[in-house]
């Protein structure tokens, strides 16, 4: 071992030790502040068309005649963005984050295969590869590249999520309010010795249960006030911001939200879609006010498997489509603007025949956050064989 | 069968062992325990009988069941002159508890385990989702009428019941499928492709089947009609509805169906391809993957795909495949269990029952994997990656312990350690606990103090141990 290699690691020990000091928001420490990526995995097939509307195709309106969002002006209408583009009215709380450059939109995206399986596409997202649902998770070759710290990468849910399994460990907690062994002290070094004792590799994930558990207990200790207003249904992000908050060094969170197969309910202020919009949009708003200046050094991305079919199916609602919509928020974006080239929604300019076309592929949008917001020289081992054709100056270098 | 034979079939094809199940296994091979397995009617089953009579409602038919569960709440009115508006609405909250406490007991108590087992397998390969709108009130009559009385039966039944059952036809949308109106202005059919994709994709023809999306929109034209009878008036019944249906011509996968047949034409269309070589295939798959090993050794794959062709889907022929592979003997104690899996064996090791169902339905919940409660199409998930979380560890470990306080008596006869750490190696590990976990409860038995102590130590290590999260 090199003596480099080994100074570095003390050095990032010592960063680890000190961070939970150091990084009270608002204190303007001096120490450098930590990347960190906050992926938002919409799993269900977000209608892209109906989150960013193309409010001034007419085809738009045309294919959607029942349940298209209505016009500039009218009630529940579109919120315009630009000349092209308007967020849905049920995203309102992002529009102010738009108008201060925080937040883009990339339009037209997705993954450049063709299935319209929900488990089939969730995996080539989650794998990177299209077309291979095989491998280990995207986001897990990202950490192998760097070094390994217990709360490096969290998600907030039950268990690890596809992109982030693989060799290198994450952590999967509910909620850091709720995640401790109950009955007490004698329990844990009890379990502690069954799980050392063993050759099980489940024994790995048993010791680190219990490490993880003593340090949320430390260091989130009593109540959480958040700064911003979570939506009951969508606190998963503020469980993000607050391990963030209490100085855990993350790099990577994810959390998963749901409510998006809208085969049925795509019509009206009160329809499935409209409240599942309405979740993500003040979530997402909520976590930027919680963050605080926190947020400077954070970037949030949200994807879904595909987009939806263009036009509208017989019950209100739309079948799987193809190409749709992510979003980017934070301090390192460089915001508002609608991203992307426009394919058109012209029956010739659908992808086959049916559905919204990509023209920019997902792993184009995070390829671009990977080496300009966390610095990664080596893209190509996160998303092999994918030719990277340049960013769409989505993210300041830092 | 040995003892460790004996074992992994009752881990396999049942929910975990219990220690009589054990000792009539000893005492009988693995084929003739099978063979009586797969006539679950010549088992008496008193004791779930017996426990499922508190839950007698839950099996009503869906409408008269769905009466039992309203009742009255006080809403706060102020225009009422009491202050208080009094509402009948439907509990939902106790139906879904009751719904999953009705499956949660005949797993854990009934003597019929194959059966059991595999109506959880097939309840979880054309899953449905409780909370979706009115599911719930659907979802048990789904599972005793469609599911459970084919569950042994062929393919080709549980499919064509699972198509036509109310529950399948709301979940994937297919009861708003309908072609355009005839006599009406030019108009767009108004077809949802939902059920006819997740039909060959999850169902039969699996997700490389050959198809392609023409077929899936070709089958989607097929089913246009089949629906619920009355929803908004809880007529729960199948209907095929010759006003939705589109009579054209279609295409599946290269056969031409003659049109204006209506509904013998979707029965036609299931009968293919419930015997189709890639729905016999990708079956084998599954069934190797639950209950040989993840991944599906190849071998094992072969067989039950080749038996599956022979019988047209007999699936107690393929269940006796599935044992007389050397393939399913070579992969002990291979698998993790799922969440679920964990909580009935813990509870049939130990011989309790959770005091009530909110109890189950939370724990399952914290776990990840409720009863009827997964909103994918897929089921949940057969792989031990997903499960061995720190959160789901954790959850782990609390059950083991919430568990072990409750089944150990308050004041217990004396007993010496050692007798002991033996009575929790029978009882949780058939006799066959690793040598690392036995060292660690000897260690930690030793240290508690007082027999109910003990006894409460060795239980909670024992179920939260290693060990126990494999079958």
């Amino acid at each position: 071992m090199d003596e480099g290699h080994t100074t570095m690691f003390l050095t990032r020990r010592h960063f680890i030790q000190t961070a939970g000091l150091l990084l009270v928001p608002g204190t303007g420490s001096a120490a450098p502040q930590r990347k960190t990526l906050v992926c938002v995995c919409l799993r269900g097939g977000l209608d892209g068309l109906s989150a960013v509307v193309p409010y001034t195709d007419d085809a738009y309106f045309h294919a959607r005649r029942s349940i298209a969002v209505p016009p500039v002006g009218a009630p529940n209408g579109v919120l315009p963005l630009d000349q092209s583009f308007g967020l849905h009215p049920a995203l309102e709380p992002l529009l102010p984050l738009y108008q201060s450059k925080q937040l883009a939109i990339v339009h037209a995206t997705g993954s450049p295969h063709p299935t319209r399986s929900h488990f089939e596409a969730q995996d080539y997202l989650e794998t990177g590869v299209p077309g291979n649902a095989l491998l280990d998770g995207w986001l897990n070759r990202y950490l192998s590249l760097g070094e390994n710290h217990p709360f490096r990468a969290v998600a907030i849910a039950n268990s690890v999520p596809r992109a982030l399994r693989g060799g290198d460990p994450v952590i999967a907690m509910n909620n850091p309010a709720r995640f401790g062994l109950r009955h007490g002290e004698t329990r844990v070094s009890a379990f502690q010795s069954l799980y050392q004792n063993s050759n099980d590799p489940l024994a790995h994930a048993g010791v680190r249960a219990l490490d993880t558990m003593r340090e949320v207990r430390e260091r989130t200790g009593g109540a959480y006030t958040a700064e911003g207003n979570y939506p009951k249904s969508g606190r998963r992000l503020m469980h993000v911001a607050r391990l963030i908050k209490a100085g855990f060094d993350i790099e990577v969170a994810w959390v998963d939200v749901g409510g998006w197969d809208t085969h049925v309910g795509q019509s009206g202020p009160k329809s499935t879609l409209s409240r599942s919009l309405s979740v993500l949009g003040t979530s997402l708003a909520a976590f930027h006010a919680d963050m605080g200046a926190l947020m400077d050094s954070t970037l949030l991305v949200t994807f879904s498997e595909f987009g939806r079919a263009v036009a509208e199916n017989g019950t209100s609602g739309t079948d799987h489509g193809h190409g749709g919509v992510m979003f980017l928020l934070g301090g390192p974006v460089n915001g508002g603007k609608v991203a992307g080239e426009w394919p058109g929604l012209g029956k010739k300019q659908l992808y086959r025949g049916r559905d919204l076309d990509v023209t920019t592929d997902y792993r184009r949008v995070l390829t671009e956050v990977l080496t300009n917001h966390l610095g990664v020289p080596n893209v190509e081992h996160v998303f092999p064989g994918f030719a990277y054709p340049g960013g769409l100056d989505l993210v300041r270098a830092s | 069968m040995l003892r460790p034979q004996a074992r992994h079939l009752l881990n396999r094809l049942a929910f975990g062992p219990r220690e009589l199940d054990l000792a009539s296994a000893e005492g009988t091979s693995a084929q003739l325990w099978m063979a009586r397995q797969l006539e679950p009617e010549s088992i008496d089953d008193p004791v779930t009988a017996a426990q499922l009579e508190a839950y007698r409602t839950m099996l009503l038919p869906p409408a008269e069941m769905r009466e039992a569960y309203f009742h009255t709440v006080r809403r706060p009115a102020p225009e009422s002159p009491t202050g208080f508006l009094e509402l009948r609405v439907l509990d939902r909250q106790r139906l879904i508890e009751d719904a999953q406490m009705v499956q949660f007991i005949r797993q854990v108590a009934s003597e019929r385990q194959v059966l059991e087992v595999m109506v959880d397998f097939w309840f979880n390969h054309f899953n449905v989702y409780a909370l979706k709108n009115p599911v719930m009130v659907l979802v048990t009559d789904y599972i005793e009428h469609a599911i459970r009385p084919h569950a042994l039966g062929h393919f080709e039944d549980l499919l064509i019941a699972t198509a036509q059952h109310p529950a399948m036809l709301v979940y994937l949308d297919n009861r708003l499928s309908r072609a355009a109106r005839a006599g009406g202005k030019k108009q767009k059919p108004r077809i949802t492709e939902n059920y006819a994709r997740e039909l060959l994709e999850l169902h039969t023809l699996g997700v490389h089947g050959g198809y392609t999306q023409k077929d899936v929109i070709e089958v989607a034209r097929i089913l246009t009609g089949w629906t619920v009878q009355d929803l908004q008036h809880q007529s729960y019944a199948f209907a095929f509805k010759p006003k939705m249906h589109d009579f054209g011509p279609k295409v599946v996968l290269g056969v031409a169906y003659s049109p204006e047949r209506g509904e013998e034409e979707g029965v036609e269309l299931l009968k293919r391809l419930a015997v189709h070589p890639a729905t016999a295939r990708h079956l084998a798959t599954k069934l190797c993957a639950r209950f040989v090993d993840n991944p599906p050794p190849a071998g094992c794959i072969e067989r039950l795909a080749q038996t599956h062709i022979d019988t047209r889907g007999d699936i107690r022929a393929l269940l006796k495949t599935l044992i007389a592979s050397p393939e399913f003997w070579q992969h002990e104690h291979s698998k993790l269990k799922s969440p679920n899996l964990y909580l009935v064996s813990a509870y049939r090791a130990l011989g309790t029952v959770p005091k009530g169902a909110v109890e189950h339905a939370k724990l399952a919940n914290a776990m990840g994997q409720p009863l009827l409660m997964q909103p994918a199409p897929t089921g949940y998930p057969d792989d031990a990656e997903g499960w061995s979380s720190t959160a789901g560890m954790l959850n782990r470990m609390n059950f083991a312990l919430d568990l072990a306080d409750r089944a150990v008596p308050k004041s217990p006869d004396a007993i010496d350690d050692a007798r002991i750490v033996e009575r929790i190696n029978q009882s949780l590990f058939a006799g066959l606990a690793s040598p690392a976990t036995l060292d660690t409860l000897r260690t930690q038995v030793a240290e508690a103090v007082g027999v109910r102590q003990k006894l409460q130590t060795a239980t909670a290590l024992g179920l939260g141990s290693p060990d126990f999260q494999y079958y």
